[in-house]
């Protein structure tokens, strides 16, 4: 039976080595993908998914269960970005992926989607980068905790340390943006080719959230 | 294309889109928006967004780190062996006890503790000797001078009980006149030895007190020669005033 993430903290901080690594796998993936897209930089993004586990785990005696451990990481994490958006003092940039091989992705992904629906998702989803990057920080975190990680309104408030109806406007306001980028970029045609079956369904991390 | 105008519930159109909130304010916004259009069109619109977001997939990555535990790193104190604790504890109250001096007694009076600096024998007559009495010596010749008058009111009434008994002396030749004797030597060698401390004391005192008398002339005298300079300083500067004057006064007028 699956030990809890309470359970994993605690014998973290008697010294069991083993339940913080339990830990690390169970959540690497969430926070390598909220750094990813805040940041837009698959190295980046890596360094500061280590970067949160190393301070987590040094801070692991002070963390005294006042909140999740999700919760927690996910602080650490989105700071640790924060900081590395101030420093390189520029708008996160998304690298288009040019070199996009449609047989290796054929591999890779499910058999039930056509080379062209990868293809295609592919270059939505760059797009959609594209449009996030162009959105405020706040407005931009807000979207990525609420439609990523399904946080709820009050746990994004904790997180960003803002009112919940400040949540609420920051998500309208991301999304009437995304809107109209979304419209004019064509990715609703694009992704309306793509039809709802061949979607990629959310994955494990994802539901897991 | 004709313009919706905007409406004002932002908060119950998030709400109502992510489903969170409760079921009246979710009937309320239903309510609301048989008759907005603005609303209808922005539901929409976020309902297509959030649709096309779920095709933002990030790449596969991990943090890549695991934590391992360091052999070589000692384990912490509260894990050490209890006979390792154990000791470790007698360690320190020993350590402790030789820094606070820590004496323990068992006498007639019970168990007697005391901690801090205990001055050495030595010292201890060297400060008997030139200063005050000390408790210590006090005692000590008060209880000799009581035993001897004791001893010396029994002897005079003649009803002296001896005070070893005679009767279990391995000799039985020790009668009681020996045992006077003896007693009486013992209170003249401690009446000598006392008469030569009080002896050596007064020397000590008489020394003492010359030393200190030479010290506060010497100081008297230098006190009184830094008065003597600085008078004489201030004779001469009111004498070179008053010659000062006198040359002024004895010019010619112009």
């Amino acid at each position: 039976m699956a030990r809890t993430d309470e359970e994993l903290v605690a014998r973290s901080i008697g010294g069991d080595t083993d339940s913080f690594n339990q830990l690390v796998l169970r959540w690497e993936r969430p926070i390598y993908a909220l750094a990813y897209r805040v940041i837009g930089r698959e190295d980046d993004a890596r360094d500061v998914c280590q970067e949160t586990f190393l301070r987590a785990f040094r801070a692991l005696g002070g963390f005294k269960g006042q909140a999740k451990f999700s919760s927690w990481l996910y602080r650490i994490a989105l700071n640790l970005c924060r900081d590395w958006i101030r420093r390189e003092r520029r708008s996160p940039i998304v690298r288009a992926r040019d070199d996009v091989d449609p047989l290796r992705l054929l591999v890779e992904d499910t058999v039930s989607e056509s080379v062209e629906q990868i293809v295609t998702r592919k270059d939505v989803s760059r797009l959609i980068a594209r449009a996030m990057a162009r959105l405020p920080e706040e407005q931009r975190a807000a979207i990525i905790l609420k439609e990523y990680h399904g946080l709820t309104f009050q746990e994004i408030a904790n997180l960003l340390g803002c009112p919940l109806s400040t949540v609420k406007t920051r998500l309208y306001q991301g999304l009437t943006v995304l809107r109209r980028e979304l419209e004019q970029t064509g990715v609703r045609a694009t992704s309306d080719a793509l039809g709802a079956a061949s979607r990629p369904a959310l994955s494990p991390m994802e539901e897991s959230l | 294309m004709t313009e919706v105008p905007s409406c004002s519930q932002h908060d119950a159109l998030v709400s109502y889109l992510y489903g969170e909130g409760d079921e009246a304010g979710r009937e309320q916004f239903e309510a609301h928006l048989a008759t907005c259009g603005s609303c209808a069109a922005d539901l929409d619109a976020f309902h297509r967004v959030r649709q096309d977001l779920i095709c933002w997939s990030p790449p596969e990555g991990r943090a890549s780190i695991r934590v391992v535990a360091d052999p070589r790193r000692a384990a912490p104190w509260w894990k050490a062996p209890a006979w390792g604790l154990a000791a470790a504890a007698v360690l320190v109250v020993a350590i402790a006890a030789a820094i606070a001096q820590v004496e323990v007694r068992y006498g007639t009076d019970g168990v007697v503790i005391r901690t801090g600096w205990v001055p050495s024998t030595s010292s201890l007559q060297s400060r008997a000797a030139v200063g005050p009495v000390s408790p210590l010596a006090s005692v000590t010749r008060t209880d000799l001078g009581a035993l001897e008058q004791r001893l010396r009111r029994e002897f005079s009434t003649g009803a002296v009980r001896p005070v070893l008994d005679v009767s279990k002396a391995p000799s039985g030749s020790m009668n009681q006149a020996d045992l006077l004797r003896r007693v009486r030597a013992l209170l003249e060698e401690s009446e000598q030895r006392q008469q030569r401390e009080l002896a050596l004391r007064v020397a000590e005192l008489a020394r003492d007190f010359d030393v200190q008398r030479q010290t506060d002339l010497v100081q008297m005298q230098q006190n009184l020669g830094r008065l003597e300079g600085m008078t004489g300083a201030e004779a001469a500067r009111q004498r070179e005033l008053l010659n000062y004057l006198v040359r002024v006064s004895q010019r010619p007028r112009q």
